[in-house]
């Protein structure tokens, strides 16, 4: 029996909803412990308390025996913990050495030691074996594979005790994995733990002793790898049998087609993908992060290059084919961006022009005057219909809640004359009763003949809104399912497909 | 209660117009002379080419840029006025004609190289504000021209009215920018773009047309500006406007204008202006030095945007 590293008792986190719950675990000196789960489980906020980079709500952990908390990375370092992040934390105008070595840059009166930040560099990118030459590069020029090994050069030529990897492998080929594979199974045998988190099922069985998978901020399996069969893995995830909302009564008919997608791909999807969305239709995009469902997405908004196919808006009496984003809102498609900050919220401004701005668009004439009653009453009524909570239509955004925040840009929606929503995770960090008026909402714009693409990382968000269910898996479409043909086993299964499969069996065929 | 609540309230939205008759009054009780038709001519006179400036401006600084030129445009608009007036002897018309159009040429070439090479707005109108002040010492052959009368009633009382034709210009401009940019729907986008261009791109806005639009618009106030210079002086000297930039940056940000986008008023920077102005008069009479002078105008400038900053966090706390 192996001495206990890290030990972690009654774990909880909330954000708007919690998102750990009584999380308990316990990692041996030399373990290699793999973390999986679905979106949102919870797996990248626990590695995110242990490295110091969040405080839990309460909770405790204990590290070889002693009380462990930290406040921030440096108490996190100081005790031997390194995390080596899912998004490589790189900084772009900086050199791969200056990257590796920016915690401690040696140096001699402030004056950099080219020749000992060299050496450490070195030794780093040799560890993972990364063929980058030159260390002196800047790591905006690197691709996401070679940024990735820097990351993880960082983190594991340090000596710690506890190494944190979200998703290491993402960007990786499979050499390249199996040599990082290779590397955690030679510090784990000179006493390192180390937690493993990733979506790569098969890699994850390959490089673990223990899997504990979470499902809703909570350990429901922990078990010996070689134990674990992939579909154990997946079925423990799903949790089939638990309770799930009942779906909304939705036969609707569809009506007539809005946009045809016709066989595209993009340097990160592999096509070609044909999608029709029809009138008094939702049509949800399931899968992993990075499963290319947002690219998808983005593609169909033309807000990301096509490296073939075409986007085609039907309306009424003709064709169009869609070449840039202005194009597409000017033909009545609508995008709302997953990251609300950056992609939808005019900050600074109120209420009522963050709501109105994009406006009518089929008739725009730049110098028209705006009709202000107007558009205070229909800020108005589009705030009763919502439940926007704020003080009045002037109300600076910034002042209010982050679910109030996304019900006054989707409400923009309800005022154009768009037939064709993309949403990507409309839901994103809202509580509940906010969740259900932006589903009615949905709801109530697919009864008004509109047609919607949704993506989501909550399965039972598109089991309730979606007519069909599209799953990507690495960057392709795998499965199609159609409204009572779906089970959460079904479409973890068709997500997982293409990150299960053993490389080395392709390889051999 | 409730209406002096509402008064608060117009008090606050007009902070900068309250401070602005605060100023005046403060200097009418120190200065003698303040409160009088000499000063008050002397102040609304120079007026005219600094607020066509900065309306310009402010609309630059809307969608996040900033215009540098802005100065030597109205140098290099300044001498072309002389040139076609006294050199090649042209009517009036044409000559204004000609010197807007110069304005208008600089801007749409920081434009063009702004908005469709996405060059920064900064070094590009750094680079114009050398290439306009070159220009208007070649255009003069760097000596003043002397214009006289034929142009220095546009910067005179009209009969009657009492207010030069160059002021009256300027007022206009600065209802109608006010206008444009708060009551029509382009006035929205040039916010939005300035608030998260992104957002707006998402939004079906394109930031191009809006950033060469409003760059050309600011060349085009810069060669009317060098107009109403020309007529102040009676001539053209092709070191007209040096620093102006920085003045109009000045006004634009008192009147609340953000260097960082999205926020921004044209009466205020009117306002702001107006200021300034003020400032600069009641401290030559009250005997300020050019030193003192200085002094106090930068420290206003400063003061101004902390007292703003101030506004915004007392706003957000209640």
């Amino acid at each position: 029996m192996l001495n206990a590293r890290l030990n972690i008792r009654d774990i909880n986190k909330s954000y708007a909803e919690p998102v750990l719950k009584n999380v308990g675990l316990s990692i041996g000196v030399g373990e290699v412990h793999a973390l999986v789960g679905e979106n949102g489980a919870g797996k990248t906020t626990l590695a995110r308390i242990l490295a110091g980079l969040t405080d839990c709500d309460h909770g405790k952990m204990w590290l070889d025996g002693e009380e462990y908390s930290p406040k921030n990375v440096t108490d996190a370092m100081s005790a031997g913990i390194s995390l080596a992040a899912q998004e490589p934390a790189s900084i772009d105008n900086l050199s791969v050495a200056e990257n590796i070595g920016l915690r401690q840059i040696p140096n001699r009166y402030g004056v950099i030691d080219r020749v000992q930040l060299d050496l450490i560099t070195r030794k780093a990118l040799d560890f993972v074996g990364s063929d980058i030459l030159d260390s002196n590069i800047k790591c905006r020029d690197l691709n996401i594979a070679d940024r990735q090994l820097v990351e993880l050069g960082r983190v594991l030529a340090d000596t710690s005790c506890l190494v944190i990897l979200d998703e290491p492998t993402a960007s990786l080929t499979q050499p390249q994995t199996e040599r990082i594979h290779k590397i955690l199974r030679d510090l784990a045998a000179n006493g390192t733990s180390i937690i493993y988190i990733s979506h790569r099922l098969a890699d994850v069985l390959d490089v673990a002793d223990i899997v504990s998978v979470l499902r809703d901020g909570q350990i429901v399996l922990s078990e010996q790898a070689n134990l674990l069969t992939t579909d154990h893995l997946v079925a423990a995830m799903a949790g089939e049998g638990l309770k799930r909302r009942e779906a909304m009564v939705c036969n609707q008919q569809k009506g007539r087609p809005l946009l045809r997608i016709e066989s595209i791909a993009t340097e990160n999807l592999a096509g070609p993908i044909s999608v029709t969305g029809c009138e008094g239709e939702i049509i949800g995009l399931a899968g992993l992060a990075g499963s290319g469902r947002s690219e998808l997405l983005h593609a169909a908004f033309r807000a990301k290059k096509l490296t073939q196919g075409r986007i085609v808006r039907i309306a009424e009496t003709k064709e169009v084919e869609l070449k840039s984003s202005y194009q597409a809102v000017n033909n009545g498609v609508a995008f709302l961006g997953a990251d609300r900050v950056s992609m939808s919220l005019f900050p600074g401004q109120s209420v009522k022009t963050n709501m109105m701005l994009p406006g009518d668009r089929k008739n725009f004439t730049p110098f028209r005057r705006i009709d202000r009653r107007k558009e205070r009453k229909s800020t108005k009524e589009i705030m009763t219909q919502l439940d926007i909570r704020c003080s009045s239509v002037e109300q600076d955004i910034d002042e209010l809640s982050g679910g109030n925040q996304q019900k006054t840009i989707l409400g923009r929606w309800l005022n154009s004359d768009a037939d064709v929503l993309l949403l990507n995770e409309p839901t994103r960090g809202v509580d509940t009763r906010t969740k259900k008026t932006i589903y009615d909402l949905i709801f109530e714009l697919r009864n008004s003949g509109k047609c919607i693409f949704v993506v989501s990382s909550e399965i039972e968000e598109l089991f309730l809104l979606a007519s069909r269910i599209l799953v990507l898996s690495n960057r392709k479409v795998v499965r199609e399912f159609e409204r009572n043909h779906w089970t959460e086993t079904a479409i973890l299964t068709a997500a997982f497909s293409e990150f299960t499969k053993d490389f080395r069996q392709e390889a051999g065929e | 209660m409730e209406a002096f609540k509402t008064i608060r309230c117009h008090l606050e939205e007009n902070f900068i117009f309250v401070s602005l008759v605060l100023l005046i009054g403060f200097f009418g009780l120190v200065a003698d002379n303040f409160l009088s038709l000499v000063t008050l001519s002397t102040v609304l006179n120079q007026l005219p080419a600094l607020t066509v400036v900065t309306i310009g401006l402010t609309m630059v600084l809307m969608v996040s840029g900033i215009d540098l030129s802005v100065g030597s445009v109205l140098g290099f608009s300044a001498t072309i006025v002389g040139v076609t007036l006294t050199g090649l002897g042209l009517p009036l018309s044409i000559a204004c004609f000609a010197a807007v159009a110069a304005g208008l040429l600089c801007g749409l070439l920081n434009g063009v190289l702004v908005s469709w090479l996405s060059l920064p707005s900064f070094i590009v109108t750094l680079g114009m504000l050398e290439m306009a002040r070159g220009l208007a010492y070649i255009a003069s052959n760097s000596q003043t021209i002397y214009i006289g009368p034929s142009i220095q009633w546009i910067a005179l009382p009209l009969p009657y009215v009492g207010v030069s034709a160059a002021l009256f210009i300027a007022i206009l401009l600065v209802i109608a920018g006010q206008f444009l940019l708060t009551r029509t729907v382009l006035g929205r986008h040039l916010v939005a773009i300035g608030s998260n261009e992104q957002a707006a791109s998402l939004s079906g806005i394109d930031s191009r047309p809006y950033r060469l639009g409003v760059l050309a618009f600011s060349g085009a106030m810069a060669g009317l500006g060098g107009i109403f210079n020309a007529a102040y002086l009676g001539a053209a000297d092709p070191n007209a406007g040096i620093g102006l930039e920085l003045s109009a940056i000045a006004a634009a940000v008192i009147g609340g204008t953000s260097l960082m986008g999205g926020r921004g008023s044209i009466l205020g920077a009117f306002a702001g202006v107006l200021i300034i102005s003020v400032l600069q008069s009641g401290l030559v009479q009250i005997g300020a030095t050019e030193p003192t002078k200085r002094l106090i105008t930068g420290a206003v400038i400063v003061l101004a945007v902390l007292v703003d900053r101030w506004r915004v966090k007392e706003r957000l706390r209640s």
